[in-house]
């Protein structure tokens, strides 16, 4: 079984034990496990299940914690690290996908391009080669490269004003250049 | 063996030590524990997570390998300058974590003079925006890799619970600790000639590890 799917397997799990305690939740799912779920089938990518929008409750921290055990999976295979990426892109909730596979989750996942977009940020930050691989596997156009650079734009000045965002324009400009020649 | 099989097991043996990356598997193989981590100089630049959990199980078991016997394996095994940089960057790695610093220098001095450092390469086929630089003490281009979780990409408690890791965090020398695996893997048919071949050992001391383990039992 690949990791995506174990991933969804554990997903189902949490399904049933929501069932049982006739609770409801909704989900959105972003990075990796949303790009699986728009078909794309990039399997050594997806290592956890990256949510937001959702406040974990003790029941939910319990079940996962179960079902981490029960799969050998690690404590944190469903996560809300990305929650703290604020603000989302803007478009973000009127492209939601959604997966009614689970009575008892509603699930939605973002779609690619704003995937891209915000892999496009993330790898700005975090400077990691993960990133950068993963936007090859994902291709983008170089139009969705510029939706992210001004993402990462949106970012800086939300975070740290204007001021901040001229004195890094700069750097950003190096690094929509450095894109460009990496992955157009 | 032609190369796409030693990747797959190599690939196969990562998921036995407790790799998180790839596809899960109940398949078994054997694999000499210090020809898996020379191979890796080969193998394990085919995506960063894969690169990743690598090097933190590298970091992780850097106290039981064998600075000779890697060196041994490297001299017979590599061939190109990248691999003896990424081995170089494994060792390096590893000496960081180790006490016997001494040992793990003769080895380092003799892969930077085969991995000429000056040349830089690739190490995921792109430049990178920000440079790794303990990557680059080995000529070596990546973006940042997640080195401080070792947990991310590897089971560490899967690790240290496959017998060849654990015998030899108990104290077990390694040439017994390789006889006893092969063995218990492929059974007693094989002459002990051909077994010291095999995991990298002379034979005296096989001979001798393997008369003291019949004694023994």
């Amino acid at each position: 079984m690949n990791k995506p799917d174990l991933l969804l397997k554990a997903l189902d799990d949490l399904n049933l034990e929501l069932k049982k305690e006739n609770r409801f939740i909704e989900l959105t799912i972003v990075g990796s496990m949303a790009l699986y779920l728009n078909g794309l089938n990039f399997t050594r990518m997806t290592e956890d299940i990256d949510y937001i929008n959702y406040e974990a409750t003790e029941l939910f921290k319990l079940i996962t914690e179960k079902i981490a055990n029960k799969y050998k999976l690690p404590l944190d295979w469903i996560n809300s690290r990305a929650h703290e990426i604020s603000p989302l892109p803007k478009d973000l909730d009127s492209q939601l996908k959604t997966d009614n596979r689970y009575s008892n989750i509603n699930l939605s996942y973002i779609d690619t391009e704003t995937a891209i977009i915000m892999k496009v940020y993330a790898y700005y930050m975090r400077e990691l080669e993960k990133d950068l691989s993963d936007l090859k596997l994902l291709s983008p156009t170089a139009k969705q490269l510029v939706k992210g650079i001004d993402y990462i734009n949106e970012q800086i000045k939300h975070h740290h004003g204007n001021k901040q965002l001229k004195q890094d324009s700069g750097d950003i400009q190096s690094y929509e250049e450095f894109l460009k020649n990496e992955l157009i | 063996m032609n190369s796409s099989e030693y990747l797959k097991d190599w690939n196969l043996f990562f998921k036995i030590l407790g790799s998180r990356v790839g596809p899960r598997t109940n398949k078994k193989i054997w694999m000499d524990l210090e020809f898996f981590i020379v191979l890796g100089s080969r193998y394990a630049n085919q995506d960063p997570r894969t690169f990743t959990g690598f090097i933190n199980l590298c970091s992780k078991i850097g106290t039981i390998l064998s600075p000779f016997k890697l060196k041994k394996i490297a001299n017979e095994l590599l061939e190109k300058e990248e691999e003896y940089k990424i081995l170089g960057f494994i060792v390096s790695t590893i000496q960081r974590n180790v006490r016997n610093k001494s040992q793990w220098n003769s080895i380092i001095k003799e892969l930077k003079d085969k991995a000429n450092i000056m040349h830089e390469y690739k190490l995921f086929s792109s430049a990178a925006f920000k440079k790794e630089p303990t990557l680059g003490q080995w000529g070596i281009i990546s973006s940042k890799l997640e080195l401080d979780d070792p947990e991310k990409y590897l089971n560490l408690e899967k690790l240290f619970k496959v017998p060849i890791i654990r015998n030899r965090f108990m104290g077990l020398k390694a040439v017994y600790s390789d006889l006893l695996s092969f063995k218990e893997y492929y059974g007693e048919n094989e002459s002990l000639n051909s077994i010291s071949k095999r995991i990298y050992h002379d034979y005296n001391s096989v001979y001798q590890a393997n008369e003291n383990i019949l004694t023994a039992s």
